[in-house]
């Protein structure tokens, strides 16, 4: 099939679909930022707009220097600056962004290769390391108008300590994103139609099998092991909706670089990230620990590729033991 | 497998202060890691740490050379973490005295340094098949390699991480991460990379720095390298290794083993190539279809992760 066609050809029909798919995640992403702008006003506009900026920026020198081409027509770059600020708040200092859009492409992207070959979520590795080198910062959540007056305390870190009692909150708040969090994340009713037009778009349909892998396992373990007392469906819910889970299953897993090929492994690397991510969120010291419970999972794909190869090999042992192949005889 | 009498001489040694850039222990061999990553974190513990893994290699290397390599292999490991704890115990006792936060601040890596890989792996790859003065000039040359690269590791954790040089306050913003473990391996990774880079550019340009003449081997380690790349792709496993990680050979397709050795090397380099040519008519016939160039780069990459330093010697 692409084997008749001449390279050139082929490298401009990859640079074209990595350029609409990043394109489509950039158009995904826009109505998290209005939420964020709608919530927040226009600081959370400006940091959204300093982080890609940067991310741009140190991709087109980096890019240059070390790659030696120019990798930022694929607009990869304004995503992970974009998807970096959406899960800082609002009211933070731009250097975080900068900080963490920087690290995210001079770090964990452009050493590897680019785009296509990064074996971690640029995005996530740049929360991830602001998380770790400015917690105080990173946790510091702007205060809002439209936030629920009842606790001025995030969901994440409200179940963390147990004390998250339903009757406190209304749903339709939470699921409008009016809690005090990051700035893009929380909208979970805009994240939920997203993951619909996911659905409905050719290309994308398969990428959500990870989402939902995650999803499903996230739930299961917030209704096996409940944090909200006596009600294990508030828990489910309150897990799912709390901290950047939701944008993390819906935005950041289904990352094409590192997402496997294969729609079994797909589902098994969502379900791996989901486990990891409920087991970060139960014994971790932050309230926000997805990003790490992401990278682990980056960290571990290579494993499950292996085990799924050995599986196929003996497999085909088993097949040729049972057949008495050809090559038996020799 | 037969032996040679004599030390080998290769060029390397003829740039060996180059080596120290080029097959930089730290960030090139990725061996000693461990208390770079952890406690490194300052110019002070950095020099500490390269001071102590000088000596160890200063005195190791030349001993194994004259005494040691006639022991074997697994008598002389323990041999070399004897003289290591020789050397660090009275070393811990004579710092607590001197200056005891330092040491506090090395926590268990300053007595783990007797277990030194650097040692351990220079000796085992490098001195025990060479003379004295070649393997004292391997350890000065790893010992500086080591030394300048921990210096700058610690210059650079210090500076970002603590907002420091050598405990003088320069900014009041640092960056926490760099203080931990995974920020060690962050600023190792950058600047290995950063070498790669360096090095890429500057052969580029036609400027080349130490070992990169290893190329141009001696005659005697040329026809080392020719002999275990043979032995090496005669065993039935490792050729059925090599050929399915360059993905000729199905999962359940067999290769007949070799019956017949390989015939003799011939002079030309590089002898990886050579090998991979002389035994690609039998493999085509087994699998009957022609060995692409993966299985040379393969059989490539396997002879130069084995015959690192020649590695001619049975031991």
């Amino acid at each position: 099939m692409d084997e008749k066609q001449p390279r050139w050809k082929q490298v401009l029909r990859e640079s074209r679909a990595l350029r609409r798919w990043n394109l489509t995640s950039l158009g995904l992403s826009l109505p998290l930022l209005f939420v964020g702008y709608y919530y927040y006003g226009s600081s959370a506009l400006r940091l959204a707009v300093i982080s890609a900026l940067t991310a741009v920026a140190c991709e087109a020198v980096a890019g240059r220097l070390v790659l030696r081409r120019r990798t930022v027509d694929d607009w990869n770059a304004v995503v992970i600056g974009l998807w970096i600020a959406l899960m800082l708040p609002a009211g933070c200092s731009p250097w975080l962004g900068v900080t963490g859009a920087a690290f995210a492409v001079l770090v964990v992207k452009i050493p590897f290769g680019g785009t296509q070959s990064a074996p971690f979520i640029p995005a996530a590795a740049g929360f991830a390391f602001l998380t770790v080198c400015f917690p105080e910062r990173v946790f510091a959540y702007a205060p809002s108008a439209f936030v629920d007056p009842i606790d001025s305390r995030p969901l994440a870190a409200l179940l963390r300590g147990g004390q998250f009692t339903p009757r406190n909150w209304n749903i339709s708040s939470i699921l409008l994103g009016q809690t005090v969090g990051p700035m893009g994340t929380g909208g979970i009713l805009m994240i939920a139609v997203v993951l619909l037009v996911m659905l409905l778009l050719h290309g994308r349909r398969s990428a959500a099998l990870a989402s939902f892998g995650f999803l499903a396992i996230c739930a299961l373990t917030a209704y096996l092991f409940p944090r909200v007392e006596n009600n294990r469906i508030a828990s489910v819910w309150m897990e799912l909706c709390s901290g950047s889970l939701a944008f993390a299953a819906v935005y950041l897993l289904p990352d094409p670089a590192s997402l496997p090929a294969r729609w079994f492994t797909r589902l098994g690397y969502g379900a791996m990230a989901g486990l990891l991510a409920m087991l970060l969120r139960y014994l971790g010291s932050y309230d926000e620990n997805i990003c790490f419970a992401l990278l682990l999972a980056n960290a571990s794909l290579p494993l499950l590729e292996r085990a799924r190869a050995e599986l196929r090999h003996i497999r085909a042992e088993r097949a040729e033991k049972k057949g008495g192949g050809v090559n038996a005889k020799a | 497998m037969q032996k040679h009498d004599g030390p080998l001489v290769t060029a390397k040694e003829r740039h060996w202060l180059g080596d120290a850039i080029v097959a930089n222990p730290i960030l090139v061999q990725a061996v000693g890691l461990a208390p770079v990553v952890a406690v490194a974190t300052t110019v002070r513990a950095a020099l500490l740490l390269a001071a102590v893994t000088a000596a160890l290699l200063l005195i190791c290397e030349p001993l194994t050379a004259v005494l040691l390599r006639k022991l074997p292999a697994w008598l002389r490991v323990p041999c070399y973490f004897a003289i290591g704890l020789a050397l660090v115990v009275p070393l811990v006792f004579l710092l607590e005295s001197m200056d005891a936060p330092i040491v506090a601040s090395m926590d268990i890596f300053l007595p783990l340094l007797a277990l030194n890989s650097v040692v351990a792996v220079r000796c085992e790859r490098y001195a025990v098949l060479r003379a004295a003065p070649a393997a004292l000039r391997d350890a000065a040359a790893n010992a500086a390699g080591y030394a300048a690269a921990a210096l700058l590791i610690g210059f650079l954790r210090e500076l970002l991480g603590h907002g420091s040089v050598w405990g003088r306050h320069t900014a009041d913003w640092n960056v926490r991460g760099l203080w931990m473990p995974f920020g060690g391996f962050l600023v190792i990774g950058l600047l290995a990379a950063g070498l790669k880079l360096l090095l890429r550019t500057l052969s580029e340009h036609g400027i080349i720095i130490g070992a990169h003449r290893a190329m141009e081997l001696a005659p005697e380690d040329r026809e080392v390298r020719k002999e275990k790349t043979r032995k090496l792709f005669e065993d039935a496993e490792t050729r059925r290794r090599v050929l399915r990680a360059a993905g000729v050979l199905l999962p359940e397709e067999e290769i007949p083993p070799t019956t017949e050795p390989a015939p003799a090397p011939t002079e030309e380099p590089p002898p990886a190539i050579e090998s991979a040519a002389r035994a690609a008519p039998k493999q085509a016939d087994a699998v009957t279809r022609p060995l692409p160039d993966a299985v040379l780069a393969a059989l490539q990459s396997l002879e130069e992760m084995d015959l690192e330093g020649g590695g001619a010697r049975d031991t």
